[in-house]
């Protein structure tokens, strides 16, 4: 517990450098999966989930205000749970279909639902950012001051409590499998198709233009490289 | 030594700008309290009345926002500063500002970390990705840093800086780069992945047409997460209807 404790207290550092400290761009999903995953054990995980939620939402900006999910707060969650589940953490083992999917399911709520908490709380802010500004006009600046600190603090925790209850979803996740006697049959799923899908996804997002089929080319050149080299 | 602490806290609000945000004042707060520390510098005695003045609705891309606010404050250790000028400074700039900082920070600069994040990790493993992640932490930090000095003591320059960040040469280059580059690894990062998970031919078969279904959802109906999940529903489908 106290291990998850402090990975979930790293976690949450890295994952306020997405808007509240910042933002720098080491909060990406390709980054504090790997970053996390070195720290619990499961580098290959964590590598593989932040490379998906990297290319899930490398082109979603928050350009303008527009919210966006939060792939870096799943990733972190989905391996801090696998971790604490005590799983065998050899590669092989670990990224076999069953644990793959539950942890993807994992990645995939916390995305989703931390984007209606962060909301809620920027709407909240507008009532503190009133009255410093009134208490400024009579000339006191201490709220100014105060709501900073307690703006980042509140954000660090929740994400930091988020963070710590992903384990127990997880157990939920896999007791729910095990129930309807389904993880058996997921070990044999080829999980590595999300990634190909996701990649795919992407580039043929991307607005049409004369180049665009050859990046997805270049997406296949990849593909073929990782089989020869 | 007063005007150097007054300067650190400034660094170091610029870091935590956004935190405050919110739908009604979005970053005005975080500009007040950066702007207060120097207010209260140089001129304690009437700074409730400029802070006052300086009350104008601020909201512009964090990475930009330290050349703007520098060069907002750039007159605020003059006699004759009244605080109504820094205000119209910003409000000058920070859409262009805003709209230039979108692309560059979070299309260009992203894209092109993305693919050399995924290569550093390839090549070099996790220890590579977290030195190489440490040091993009405190180039971000100095880079913030030193766009706020420049546009306090050279507020001229702001002119500069949108032009070279508004330079379509450097867009297309830094794009094709971007684009390029993530193609190639994230097909490398697919590669690798499909050659770890171990089933039969015939499941990785079903699983490819899932796959093809849920990038042909995305790509025409914009649902973006469908990929994540429907190539294993398709695959765990043909397993349990006993295809295989």
């Amino acid at each position: 517990m106290l291990e998850l404790l402090l990975f979930a207290l790293v976690g949450a550092t890295l994952l306020v450098l997405h808007f509240e400290f910042g933002p720098i761009l080491i909060h990406r999903p390709i980054f504090v999966g790997p970053i996390i995953g070195s720290l619990v054990g499961t580098p290959s995980l964590g590598f593989f989930l932040g490379s998906v939620g990297e290319w899930a939402c490398i082109d979603r900006i928050p350009a303008g205000g527009l919210r966006t999910p939060a792939f870096s707060l799943g990733v972190v969650a989905a391996i801090l749970a696998v971790s604490h589940m005590g799983w065998d953490l050899s590669t092989t083992n670990l990224l076999s279909g069953g644990y793959y999917v539950s942890a993807l399911l994992v990645m995939y709520f916390y995305t989703v639902i931390y984007v209606p908490l962060d909301g809620g709380l920027r709407r909240l802010w507008s009532i503190p950012s009133e009255n410093a500004i009134l208490a400024l006009e009579r000339g006191s600046s201490i709220e100014l001051q105060v709501f900073n600190i307690i703006a980042f603090l509140t954000k660090f925790t929740l994400i930091w409590l988020l963070l710590l209850s992903s384990p127990w979803l997880l157990k939920s996740v896999v007791g729910t499998f095990k129930a309807l006697q389904l993880f058996e049959r997921m070990h044999a799923l080829p999980w590595g198709w999300v990634l190909v899908a996701t990649g795919l996804a992407l580039l043929l997002r991307l607005p049409k233009k004369p180049g665009q089929m050859g990046y997805v080319a270049l997406f296949f050149l990849g593909v073929f490289l990782s089989w020869v080299l | 030594m007063g005007a150097v602490v007054t300067h650190l806290k400034a660094w170091l609000r610029l870091m935590t700008l956004q935190v405050t945000w919110s739908y009604k004042r979005m970053q005005t707060i975080g500009w007040l309290l950066l702007a207060r520390s120097f207010v209260y510098q140089y001129h304690p005695q009437k700074a409730p009345e400029l802070l006052r003045k300086m009350v104008v609705h601020f909201n512009t891309h964090t990475i930009l926002a330290p050349i703007l606010i520098g060069s907002a404050l750039t007159n605020v250790e003059k006699d004759n500063f009244e605080g109504s000028e820094a205000g119209q400074q910003l409000v000058r700039w920070m859409g262009s500002f805003g709209a230039l900082g979108d692309i560059v920070y979070w299309q260009l600069t992203n894209w092109n970390l993305s693919w050399i994040a995924g290569s550093t990790y390839l090549l070099l493993g996790h220890p590579g990705l977290i030195v190489f992640a440490s040091c993009w932490f405190v180039l971000e930090v100095l880079l913030r840093i030193g766009l706020f000095e420049l546009g306090y003591h050279r507020p001229d320059s702001i002119q500069r800086v949108t032009q070279f960040l508004a330079s379509p040469k450097l867009r297309t280059r830094l794009s094709r780069s971007g684009f390029i580059g993530m193609s190639v690894v994230m097909g490398f990062i697919a590669g690798e992945a499909l050659q770890q998970t171990q089933t039969s031919t015939f499941l990785h078969l079903f699983t490819a047409i899932g796959s093809g279904i849920s990038v042909y959802l995305a790509r025409w109906i914009r649902f973006y997460y469908v990929p994540l999940l429907l190539p294993i529903i398709f695959g765990f489908l043909c397993l349990t209807l006993g295809f295989l």
